[in-house]
Parts: structure tokens; sequence; C-alpha cells
């Protein structure tokens, strides 16, 4: 953010008053914020060449107070403040130079003097704030914090920072050594090993497996080791990080899990970073062979950790050169074989993705990662996974925690497959929708007659499967052609759970959503031929005649299950049974689905709710839902016929629920539906615009609280007048929305900027409207995103009236075309864009004025009253 | 202590329980699944009814029963006054039963046949909600079923020889000898006569043997399990109850740990059925009738869930648009029933009891008659059928279907197909219920609300009750019948429980061996104690022990009276000189005693072990010596010169002081 030079100057001038009042112990500090608000400041001011200079200027007394910091006793919180400040004045090499140049040499140069202060002084580095801005400011130049740590030889306190009681603290000293040894990598001071790689290779052998050590490896490994204890002290800081992770890694029992974690999710870190340098680390502190060491005795904990770090590692194993993806897979294989199924299915899952499906052991990987769910649907699958894999799964299984963990994984690893993994072949189409098909039964209810194999008697009422299962379902019917025979037999799991009474709301809410993908590929190949679909049958029919699924779904069956949940308790099943009317009422294209809305009076249905429900969302779907199906005519026709409505009547309810609906989600709901009225439903929009009493009293005060009958009498644009004024700003910002397809509908040029002469007609029938007023009034809307919408499409108005008026009587006009010209003064005369401006900028008061910032710190250091020291 | 299981059904049950020389019944319900087999009881004359065919045995030949059954669809029915299956009488006599103590209202039907017909000269114990919807449901039964009576009985049918011949289910109906024709006003008064009230946690008293405590069961207004202690020993018996949060108070399981008898029954009969899934979806397919312009008939009870169903259903209907749809409830004991359920504060939950004291009514369905949405009548004739109009929602009785006004609702509404029949009450299989009305056109709905404990609670209530001993029917150890597959649905304890079923008398495990005795302060002045070892003092003692009202007290011995003369002074010796010379301790070793017998002459004996120790048998003498830990009789046919001798025997290898 680059702010006024003015502002600049008088902030400098207050700043020695601030820096006093964080020297002065008996003082208070109205609270973090406001210190990170400063810093926010000055480093605003840094932006600048200019300015970062006059921060070094003796009256502004930023370096006086780092001179205090270091030579006197402080608080941590003024401690933490310098160090950030310092970090803050290193980005700079000027600031750096000019730090500096207060004292001779780098031992005593004061931002180093700080370091050294804030980590030598046990009262400051006792503060966890003290160490993590530490760190993180010595993060910002890596230059200068490589010499720092060479003169304090603090490495070993950096490390100590690893395994800390702060989170934060944790966090930033693994974000510190990372971009540290990145640095040292890039700057030649860790140069590139012989590559030695210890490297336990895993072969299964007559389903047994053995572990082969390279010996050749191993004396490189202690040669190596040899090696490190003799480095320069220039690459000290490097190597001993590098030895440090190497120690953890291959730890005995004697290291404490936090700190194996800490490492790990630091080298995850590296890898994120830079994949190159990860992988020269990976073999100087031979990462694999310790991991695969690790995974034998490790727990939970430490094994996620290894997990996650081999995901990252595995998404760029093709263009690795010190990592295979065989090295990999004998990962995955030892994680399995001690017992760490789910942390081996993640990341095979993983691998899959970026494994070229060529790959000889794609298909092995393939058949793993999906073989819980295979021993879900078979008791003895058949499967090229070797016998010894295959029966420790079986033995995994058979404990229910694990048994649900391991196909959670399979789901998991399925859906990526979908969506991620590349076209899926007719077989796996095939396969994948079997284990919805077949496992849905069981995971929603809790009916053991379900039951395929021993597994999943495990599996039984288990709705967060149930919930992966149908997502599964959806992704396969989105992205997928499914046969016919599959599709219908999932409707008919489906069709059964939405009527199961004791189904889970969100489980209803898939499975209406997947009921709507099916219908949709299953109508979207019928014929559009108009004879055919004429001699067909109505589609109400019972399900024991039915072969397709959509005869399934558009039956009297379904129509009847649908109808009682319309009348479910919960309110998030009713809005979910009206969102699948609007889904399936986009289908309009298919004769069948039309048909059977028709038959079923589903419009009837959508109708009651709006006017019924007592929940606010189930309305507004309703509203939604109407105006969905309003771009139907047939629909419409027939919904207007069943409800006994007219077009007029319609209009007048939604009018209603615009003004006088309690909760704003319907309200919303109304002016979007006069939005897409007024944009895709030809005839209501002319009835909207010819309205008896369209033509609107200039300067007319709206009645605010006029009564139902009187709405009778008005128009919609006197209606969306008022609602201008609603207390819900999303209602506000719909009707701006609508006034701007009004200007569109009314002055073409609005969108093309190319100037006619009938602008000022065209002005003139948007001006009857009431809209010229309705965004005079809104750009000064208490709700910021309000006034600036009605700025922006003012402005635009302006500019092509300022165009139109090119040197003419603006007097004359206006009476010649009967405007307003008051209207047209406003526009003129009003600064449009320093309104936006004004509106536009930050709701943070102190982004735009931070001498208030300044003030109200050294005011509230003075003030007693508690209220006042809370105030953010 | 002994069980008797008198019922069948484990949600109807009649259990009767002696202990201390009392005799307790549990509950006294009446098994209505034999309702099932009769033909429904039209109020209005049912022509369909009145020509359903009569039922052969083959074709041609003419039936043995002549027209005591019709068929109906493939089924058939009793063409007579509808039957009960009453609790067994011929295990036990009831007229020793000292007290009957009622669980709930629904549990008591049968009470008029226990106390009018079987001798029963007790009393009987219930919370006064009990009391009165008790009667109510007795008179609205008594009531559905005389008003339309039948001129002819059914009896043929239950001889043996021809219910072997008849077709299935009636051929497998349970306990047909038990089956008793419904009784009248005049038994519902006289057995009420005989019931006192208890509150909650009222400690009653039984002849000063045993004390009997209601404890709030949460399943219905009034409604209680007991809890029976003498000074050392504890059986609670669990009938009917819930942990769900509805209008009752809670219930109360403190007292009832670490009993050494848990009896329990009365679980949930549809467990696979959430009430409060039900309780939508009851809601949702009302709501579907309605909007669709048909009515909807609930048969049910007059009280209990109905309270719930008016209460969640007129909020429902508000939401859903459907305010203007009227409600009837109709029932003999309409009125009664809405009435004192609003009386009742003080047995309902803490929210409703709250509400008393706003003041508010506790139940919503005051207001609802007050503004006319809900509407009772006595009967469909009279101011019903001025006020009658549809589309309507209609509670009435009976949930068998079988007599009461629903079964006018069932023929007049029964072949549209717009009208929906909802059933949520659970003892009645609601497809058997619709069975004589075949073919319906109308709508059926299955919605059981069943709030009592399931099996997976009542599993978890055992455990932290910590009983010695767990009774629960046989058929809570195996799945319901119609889910074999659901192996969670069965009662599992460790040890394992005890089953009964009808007409089972179980010898339950608990073994009196201590009772409480009070002695006087003088005769403990008299006591010296001395020291056994650290901390235990023995005494002898000697006094004289009365019982009165089944409490013990140790006197000192009776001082004789002052007499002049020689012979009385004699007598007076004797009874002066009634303390024993030697006290006797321990056990008798039968070795011993066989050598000494031999000693003094008796050498003719076999001596025979038991179980619980020895028997020594003199042939010639025609003696038995039983000696058992405990006791040792002699049984000898008058020949008081052996038994003194033996007795002195006795005495003799007893240790003593």
């Amino acid at each position: 953010m680059i702010m006024e030079s003015t502002h600049i100057d008088a902030c400098l001038k207050r700043l020695p008053d601030v820096f006093h009042l964080l020297l002065d112990s008996s003082k208070t500090i109205v609270d973090d914020t406001c210190v990170e608000k400063l810093l926010t400041l000055i480093e605003n001011i840094t932006q600048c060449t200019d300015d970062r200079m006059k921060l070094f200027k003796e009256d502004v007394g930023l370096v006086s107070f780092l001179s205090h910091v270091v030579t006197t006793s402080c608080e941590p919180c003024t401690m933490t403040f310098a160090l950030k400040l310092n970090g803050i004045l290193l980005k700079h090499d000027d600031t750096v130079q000019l730090l500096a140049a207060h004292f001779t040499g780098i031992e005593s140069s004061l931002e180093h003097r700080i370091f050294q202060r804030a980590l030598e002084g046990i009262e400051y580095w006792l503060d966890a704030s003290v160490r993590c801005a530490w760190l993180n400011s010595m993060k910002v130049n890596l230059n200068y914090a490589y010499q720092v740590i060479t003169q304090l030889e603090c490495i070993e306190q950096i490390i100590a920072c690893l395994v800390d009681a702060s989170m934060f603290v944790i966090t930033a000293a693994q974000d510190f050594t990372v971009s540290l040894i990145v640095w040292c990598y890039k700057h030649g001071m860790l140069a590139e090993r012989e590559k030695v790689a210890l490297v336990k290779k895993s072969q299964l052998d007559n389903g047994k497996e053995k572990h082969a050590i390279d010996e050749k490896s191993s004396r490189c490994l202690e040669t190596h080791s040899g090696c490190r204890e003799t480095s320069s002290s220039s690459s000290f800081i490097g190597e001993r990080l590098l030895q440090y992770m190497t120690k953890v890694l291959r730890s005995d029992s004697t290291i404490e899990k936090p700190e194996i974690v800490s490492v790990l999710q630091m080298l995850r870190k590296l890898f994120e970073t830079d994949q190159s340098v990860g992988g020269s680390v990976a073999m100087e502190t031979y990462l694999l062979a310790s991991c695969q060491d690790m995974v034998i005795n490790c727990d939970a904990g430490v094994c996620a950790n290894i997990v996650e770090l081999f995901i990252v590692i595995a998404r760029k194993t093709r263009t690795s050169d010190w990592i295979q993806m065989d090295d990999i897979i004998v990962m995955i294989m030892s994680l399995m074989h001690h017992g760490k199924l789910s942390p081996a299915l993640k990341l095979t899952t993983t691998l899959l993705l970026e494994m070229d499906q060529q790959h000889e052991q794609h298909n092995r990987l393939y058949e793993l990662v999906f073989l819980p769910l295979d021993f879900c649907l078979h008791p003895s699958p058949s499967t090229v996974i070797s016998s010894s894999t295959v029966d420790f799964i079986m033995a995994a299984m058979k404990s229910r925690g694990t048994c649900i963990s391991l196909v959670m994984h399979s789901i998991m690893a399925l859906q990526r497959q979908c969506t991620k993994g590349g076209r899926l072949d007719d077989d796996k189409l095939c396969r994948f929708l079997k284990y919805p098909i077949i496992l849905l039964p069981i995971t929603s209810s809790p009916d053991r007659q379900n039951l395929s194999t021993q597994y999943t008697k495990h599996l039984l009422g288990n709705t967060k499967l149930t919930k992966f299962l149908l997502d599964l379902a959806l992704t396969l019917c989105d992205v997928y052609a499914v046969s016919d025979d599959d599709l219908y037999q999932l409707s008919g799991v489906v069709v059964k759970m939405v009527d199961n009474p004791h189904m889970d709301s969100t489980v209803i809410c898939k499975s209406l959503k997947t009921i709507t993908a099916i219908l949709r590929q299953s109508t979207s190949s019928e014929s559009e031929s108009g004879d055919e679909l004429v001699a067909k049958k109505p589609r109400l029919q019972d399900t024991e005649a039915c072969s397709q699924p959509s005869d399934l779904i558009l039956s009297k069956v379904f129509f009847n299950i649908l109808q009682k949940r319309s009348y479910d308790t919960r309110w998030d099943v009713r809005d979910s049974v009206i969102n699948f009317i609007t889904d399936i009422t986009q289908l309009s294209d298919n004769r069948n689905v039309v048909a059977w809305i028709v038959e079923s009076k589903l419009g009837k249905e959508v109708w009651e709710k709006l006017r019924d429900d007592d929940d606010s969302y189930v309305r507004a779907s309703s509203l939604f839902s109407l105006a969905q199906m309003s771009l139907c005519e047939e629909l419409w026709l027939q919904f207007m016929s069943t409800c006994e409505q007219t077009m007029q009547s319609v209009v007048q309810t939604v009018t209603n629920v615009l003004l006088h609906d309690t909760e704003a989600f319907p309200r919303r709901a109304a002016v979007d539906v006069f939005l897409k009225w007024l944009t895709k439903h030809p005839q209501i929009r002319s009835y909207l615009l010819s309205s008896n009493y369209s033509t609107y009293k200039i300067g007319h005060k709206v009645e605010e609280d006029a009564g139902e009958s009187n709405t009778e009498h008005r128009s919609v644009f006197s209606i969306m007048l008022q609602a201008s004024h609603d207390l819900d700003f999303e209602v506000k910002l719909s009707v701006l929305n609508f006034w701007e397809v009004i200007i569109h509908h009314y002055l073409p040029c609005f969108a093309t900027k190319n100037l006619t002469e009938s602008i000022w007609d065209e002005l003139y029938h948007i001006q009857k409207t009431g809209c010229l007023e309705g965004l005079q009034s809104s750009s000064d809307d208490h709700d910021r995103v309000v006034a600036e919408k009605a700025c922006t499409i003012l402005i635009t108005l302006k500019e092509l009236i300022v165009k139109g008026l090119d040197g003419k009587d603006k007097n004359a006009l206006t009476v010649k075309h009967k405007l307003d010209i008051k209207f047209i003064d406003f526009l003129l005369k009003t600064d449009l864009d320093r309104i936006l401006s004004e509106k536009s900028r930050s709701v943070d008061i102190y982004e735009w004025n931070p001498l208030a910032l300044i003030d109200d710190m050294l005011y509230s250091s003075e003030s007693n009253d508690d209220n006042l020291l809370d105030c953010y | 202590m002994k069980l008797y299981s008198l019922s069948a059904h484990p949600n109807a049950p009649c259990l009767v329980l002696t202990f201390k020389d009392c005799t307790i019944m549990f509950d006294c319900a009446i098994d209505m699944s034999s309702l099932m087999h009769f033909l429904p009881l039209p109020l209005v004359h049912s022509e369909r009814l009145s020509k359903l065919p009569v039922w052969h045995l083959s074709e041609g030949k003419e039936s043995p029963v002549g027209n005591e059954l019709k068929d109906c669809g493939g089924h058939v029915f009793i063409d007579s006054s509808p039957e009960v299956c009453i609790p067994e009488t011929g295990i036990l006599d009831l007229s020793t039963v000292d007290v009957i103590l009622l669980s709930s209202y629904h549990s008591m039907l049968a009470l008029p046949f226990i106390t009018e017909y079987t001798g029963f000269h007790g009393i009987v114990y219930a919370t006064e909600p009990t009391v009165q919807s008790g009667r109510q449901l007795m008179e609205e039964l008594v009531e559905y079923i005389e008003r339309v009576p039948k001129l002819q009985p059914a009896t043929k049918w239950k001889e043996p020889n021809i219910l072997k011949t008849l077709p299935s289910p009636l051929r497998e109906s349970l306990h047909v000898p038990s089956w008793r024709k419904c009784y009248n006003k005049h038994d519902i008064n006289a057995a009420m006569s005989k019931v006192k009230l208890a509150g909650y946690s009222e400690k009653l008293n039984l002849y000063g043997a045993l004390s009997m405590v209601p404890l709030s069961s949460g399943y219905c207004i009034g409604s209680c399990n007991w809890v029976i202690q003498s000074d050392f020993e504890k059986v609670t018996y669990i009938s009917g109850s819930s942990l769900l949060t509805t209008h009752p108070l809670p219930m109360v399981t403190g007292p009832m740990k670490n009993s050494d008898v848990l009896i329990l029954t009365g679980l949930n009969q549809t467990p696979t059925f959430n009430p409060d899934n039900m309780l939508g979806e009851f809601c949702s397919n009302l709501a579907v009738t309605i909007k669709n312009g048909g009515n909807v008939l609930v048969p049910c009870c007059p009280s209990g869930v109905i309270y719930d169903l008016f209460e969640c259903l007129s909020a429902f209907m508000d939401s859903a648009g459907l305010t203007q749809i009227p409600l009837y409830f109709i029932s003999h004991v309409a009125d009664s029933s809405l009435a004192y359920s609003q009386i009742f504060a003080e047995w309902l939950c803490p929210a409703k009891q709250s509400k008393v004291y706003l003041p508010e009514p506790p139940f919503p369905h005051g207001e609802l008659v007050k503004g006319g949405r809900l509407k009772h009548f006595p009967s469909i004739h009279g101011e019903f059928t001025n006020q009658f109009k549809t589309p309507c929602v209609v509670f009435t009785g009976h949930p068998s279907l079988r007599f009461g006004d629903a079964v006018h609702f069932m023929e007049l509404w029964g072949k549209s197909s717009m009208n929906t029949v909802i059933f949520t009450e659970p003892s009645f299989n609601y497809l058997d219920a619709l069975a004589p009305f075949q073919p319906l056109s109308m709508k059926s709905c299955y919605c059981p609300i069943d709030p009592t404990m399931n099996f997976s609670q009542a599993n978890k209530l055992i455990k932290e009750l910590k009983a010695l001993h767990v009774i629960i029917p046989d058929a809570y150890l195996s799945p319901p019948p119609l889910l074999p597959h659901r192996d969670d649905l069965i009662v599992e304890t460790d040890p394992p429980p005890t089953p009964f079923k009808r007409a089972d008398v179980l010898t339950l495990p608990v073994r009196r061996r201590q009772e409480k005795i009070e002695i006087t302060s003088e005769l403990a002045s008299t006591l010296e104690p001395t020291e056994m070892k650290s901390g235990v003092f023995v005494s002898t003692i000697t006094g004289s022990t009365t019982v009165k009202d089944n409490k013990y007290v140790l006197q000192p011995l009776p001082k004789a009276p002052v007499v002049v003369g020689k012979k009385r002074k004699r007598g007076e010796e004797e009874i002066i000189n009634k303390h024993p010379k030697h006290y006797v301790y321990g056990n008798l070793d039968i070795e011993d005693f066989v050598r000494n017998l031999t000693k003094h002459g008796v050498t003719d004996m076999k001596v025979e072990d038991t179980p619980g120790g020895h028997i020594v048998h003199l042939p010639s003498e025609d003696t038995i010596i039983q000696v058992e830990e405990g006791s040792t009789h002699i049984f000898c046919e008058g020949n008081e010169t052996l038994r003194k001798k033996l007795r002195d025997v006795l005495i003799m290898c007893l240790p003593k002081f």
C-alpha cells in the first residue's frame, strides 16, 4: 500500500513518542494488534526508498530505540517488537547498511546486537514470542542470518527450537532451517557429496520378504560420517543441520517422538520448497533407509508424518534422480507388513496418480488399493496381490476399526482415481460402480440381511461410509457414461435410502443429488423425436414394469417417497427435495421428465412450501425452483393450472415475500427470481415492464409500511425501490443487479459505450422506472459493497452522459426529453470517483489513517480505564 | 423365594413372588394378541362382515363349529365377542396373594379377573394416575365390547379335538383355555375399590415383613418400578421403563442397585424403529395424506403417547400450513383422559411441571381444545355427526381394530386410496389388525412409537444395577422372530440371566441367612461379652423370642409368679429352671454319631449321603434322622423313648459349653 507523503511525515513525527512508550515499562500498551499494525505501518513506509531513509533521521528515534533495547532491560514484548522491526529493516540492503553504519564491524552492528541480546538474555529467550520473532526475522535475510549464526555460534539453540514447547516456535524454526538449508546448497555451502544411498531392497520371494543391505553402501556411510567431522567452518551450519537430521532419523529409542516428527515435517517442507535440495538432503541423511527402519516400531504419529513426507516425494518421483518408483513401492510394502495398512494405502493412492499406467507395478498397486473393498464384495476375491499380503489384510480387517479405516481409504482412493487418475475403461467403471451398489444397502442400514461377506458386518449402519459412497456414485455418474443396467441398480439402492425414515438428512440430500445425476445421464441419450415421444405411455407406472433407471425414478412410487420427504420434520430434508425438483426441472428438454413433473404436480409442492414452510431456507429454495420452473412453458402452464394461479398472482406472491418475509434468504431469492424473469422469461418481463403502474412519479416517496392490500397497486419498480432500503445488504445488492439489468435493457450503449442519438429517450425510460433515484440513494448506502456497486454503475452512466452532452445545452436537453435535472446535476457535480475510492478503501481505519493508530496508542497508554484497554 | 410366571407375553406381565411368607403379585395384564383371531365388531351394521362365508374344514362337509368361524380373504376369524387371554390361574391359588403391585395402567387390565374371580382378598397398590388411567382403559374396553353384543358366544372351536383341525394361525393359538370374555363395569368398580394409592418413593409396609417402594419408570404418567426389601434382601421389579425424555417423570434407578434379584420385563417391542424418526414419519405421512385430500385414522389408546402426538402434530401442522385441519379424538373416556392429564402435574417431567407455576397447562392440547382445533367426543353418534368435516385426522380406539370406533372408520374410509390409517401402537401387528378389512384400498402406514427401553439400554442398565441374579422372559434370550439375524437384539448379562415363560415356577437362588431381631434393653444389660480375638466379642444369651407383625423381639425369660405350697413350688422350679445347662454348637460329626448310637444299642441303621447332609435310616424302628447344615430332624412314629434317646445321643456328639 502506498501511503501519502503527508501521512508519512505526520507519522514519523509521532514515532518517537511511540518508541518512548514501548520502552517505558510503567506505561501499558493497549494490545498486540496495535503493535502489529504499527509494524505494518513501518513496513509500508519502507516500501519507498526515500521514506525508508527518513526512518533513520535522528528525530524519528528509531535508531535510539533499537540502541536502547540493546543496552537496557525491557519487556519481552518490546524485544519482540524490536526483533520484528529488525526483520523489516533487513529486507533492504540500504537499511542494513544504515544500521551497520552506526557501529563498525558486523559483530557490533545494531541489528546483530539485537539478535544477540535476545538470544543471550534469559529473560527474553524464555518468552516464546521472542523466539518466534527471532527466527522469523532471521529468515528475511539469509545471507545476514548465516553470518549472525556463525558469529553467535547459536545453531544449537536454533536446533533446540525444533522441539520447542510452543507450536509457533517449532513452525518458525522449521521454516527457518529449511530456508537456511536451501540457501546453503544454493550458495555452495553444502557441496554435493558422492551420492550414497543406503537402500533397503525388499524382495518378495515366494511370499516371503527379504531385506538386502548394500554392504558397499554401509562402508561409505562410515567414511561419509568421518568426512563431516573435518568439514570447514564455512559449511559448519549446513553440516550441523544435516548431522542433526541424520542423527534423529537414524535414532534408537533415545530420541523422543516430537523430535522425530519435527525433523520429518522439516524434510517435508524442504521437499515442498525445493525438490532437488530435498533430494540431496535425503541422500545425505539416508532418508529412505532410515524411514524403512522407523516404520518397524514407530507409532501412528510418526508413521503419519513419514507417509506425508513420502506423498510429497512421490509427486516428483518421475523427475527425481535420487529415488525411483520402486523405492516408494518398497516403502509401501514395508508399511503394510508392519501393520500400517491405512498409511500404506494412503501412500499408494498418491503413487498411483503419479505412476505411469504402463509401469509393471501399476496393476499390482491398483489391486492393493481396492483390495479392502473387494473383500467386502467377495470372501475370496481373485487378485494379483501375493497371498501373504492378502492374508495380512484379511487378518487386519477382522478388527472393526481397521476394517472401516481401510475401506474408507479405498473409497477415497477410488474418488481420486475418478477425478484425477485419467479416463477409466469400461471394466474399471463397471467394477467401481459395483462398490456403491452393493455396499450402500449395508452401510445405510443396520439390517444384517444385506451382508455380503464377513467383513461387511463392521460396516453396518456407518453413516460416514454411506456419504463417501454416495459422493463416489455421484462422481461416477457425473463424469462417466454409465450403462443403463448399472444406473438402474444404483437408482434402486438410492431410492430405497430416500424412503428410509431413519436415514441421516445429509445422506438423503446426497441421495437426491445422485438421483439427479442418474436421471441426467439416463435421459440424455433418449431421442428427442417428437413423434416417438408422443406415442410413449405416461411415465407414472408401477416399478415392477420398469427396466430403465429413469422409469424407476420417474414413477409414482418415487413420487410418493418424494412427497413424504417434502413433509419431513427436518428442514434440510425438505430443502433437499425442493433442490431436487429445481435440478430436474433443468432437464426440461427431456419430454419424459417434463411429463413426470406435470403428472406428479410437483409444482404444487413447490408452491405450498413457498407459502407455508416455516424455514427460510426452504422458502428461498422454493423461489429458485419456481423461477426455474417458469422457464419451461409446459411446466409453467401446468403449475398455474394446478395451483389455480395466474402470472399476476404469482408475481404478487413473490413480491409479498420480498416485502414481508421476516428472513433475508427468501427476500434475496425473491429479487433473484425477478432478475431471472427479467432476463430469461419474455412474457413475465413484458408484464413487469409494461405494468399499468409503471409510471413512476418523480419525487414520490415510497410508503415503507404499505400493507399487503396496497402492494397490488404498486409496480415492481416501486417494490424494488422499497427493497433497496432492506436491512440485508445482499438484498440491496440484488436490487442493484436488477437496476443494472433494467439499464441494459433500455440503454444498449451502457455495455458497448457506443453512444447513440436516442440516449436521452432511453434515459427517460430508465428514469420512469425510478432506477436513477434508487442508484442515487444507494451510492450513499452505509453498506460499503452496496455503495461501491451503485457508484460503479453511476460512474459509467456519468461517462455516457458527459459524452452525450458534449457541448450541448444541458437544460434544453433535459426539458426536451423530460429528464430530471437534479439527477443530471448530481451526476455531473458529484465526485463519484472519490466516493468510490473512499468506499473501496479498507475497513481497517488504520490502513488509510495510520495517524489515528498512533494517537490511539498514545492516548490509551495514559488511560486506566479497563474498557479502553480491551477495545480491539 | 419362588417366582411364578402367569403370563406368556413379556409386555403383558403377571408374576407372583413368594418371599418371607408373603405372596406378592407384580402386575396383572391382559394379553390382547388373542383379539387378532376375532372378527371386528362394527358399531354400524356392516354388510360385508355379515356376508362373510362360513369356514369349512373341507368342501361339502358341514363345519363342526357351525357359524362360529368365518373366512375372510383366506384368513379364519372367530365370529364372537372378542376374548382376551388372562393370566394363568392353575399353578397357584390366587386367594393366597397378599398384595398386587401395579406398574402402569397398561398392565392392570386383568385386575377384575384376579380380584373378583379368584377369591383374592389382599390389597392392591398403584399410583393415582395409574388408577385413573387404568380405570379409563377398562371402562373403554367394556364399553366397546358391550355396545356391540353378539347373540351367540363361540365355544365349540375351543374343543381340543376341533382346535387341532383348524387352520393356522388359529390352530397354534396359545393358551386358549385362558381366553375369557371381558368383565363388566360392576367388576371394574369392585376391583378398583380394593386399590390403595401410593406415591413415588413412598415406603409401603407388607405385614411388617417387607417394604415396597414404587419408583418412577419414565414410561407413562404414574408408571413405576417396584423395589421389595427385607432387612437383608432386595428384589427389584422393572416393567415398562423408558430412558427417553418425554412427558412423564424420568426413570429413577438409584435405589435399585445391588439387588439380590432383578426381574426385568416390558422391553421395547419395536427395537428397530427409533421413536423420534417414527414421529417424523408419522407427521410426514399425515401431511401427504391431508394435502392429497384424504383423511387419516390413528387407532390408539386414549392416554399415553397420544398426548405427545397432539403436541408434536399441532406444531408440525402449523408449519406445514395445515392449521385448519381438524383433529378429532373419539373415545368414551376422551374428556376425562384430556382433563386428568392436565391435573397430574406432579407426575410429569420438570419442564412440564414448571409450566404449572406460570400458570399454564402442562400439555398444549388444552389450548387446542379451547381453540377448536382438537375436538373430543364420546362416540361417533350425537354431536360428532354435526361437527364432522373432512379432510380430518381421527384419533380413536381400539388399536387392535377389533372393536371401538376405529372399526367404523375403517369401514367408512377403507375403500378410498386417498385415506391413510397410521398405526402407532407397538403392541399389535398392523398386518394382522388389517386382515379382516382386506381387500383394502386405504393406505396403511406403520410408525410404531414405543418409548420403552431397547435391548442395548437394558444391557447397560443391568450392568449398572449390578444385581446378583437377573430374571427375564425367555423371549429376550433370542432375537425377535421377525428379525432372526439381529443378534444384537437380546439381553446379555454376565452371569447369564435366568429365563421364564408362562406357567414356570422358578426357585430363586436367594437363601435367607439372617433376620433382624431386636433385643430388649433389660436383656441387653445382662450380657457379658468375652473377647475371643481382637474386635470379636461373644456372649451367651437366653431369652424368649416373640414374633409380632413379623418383627422378632428377644426378651428376658418370664419370672415365675409367687406361690404358696410345695407342689406349686416344684412346678415353679421347672419353670424357673428353663435355663439350659449346656449350649451346644457346631456341626455334627456323622461317624461319631453313628458310633455313639451303636454304643447305645442302636445297631440297625443305614447312612445315606444327600446333597445337603446325611440321612440316617433306622429301618427296624421306622425312624429317619435327617442331618443338614443348620438343622437336624428326627422323624419317628410316636416312639417317644427312642426319640429322647436319639436326642440325648445327638447332644452328646455335639460340642457344648
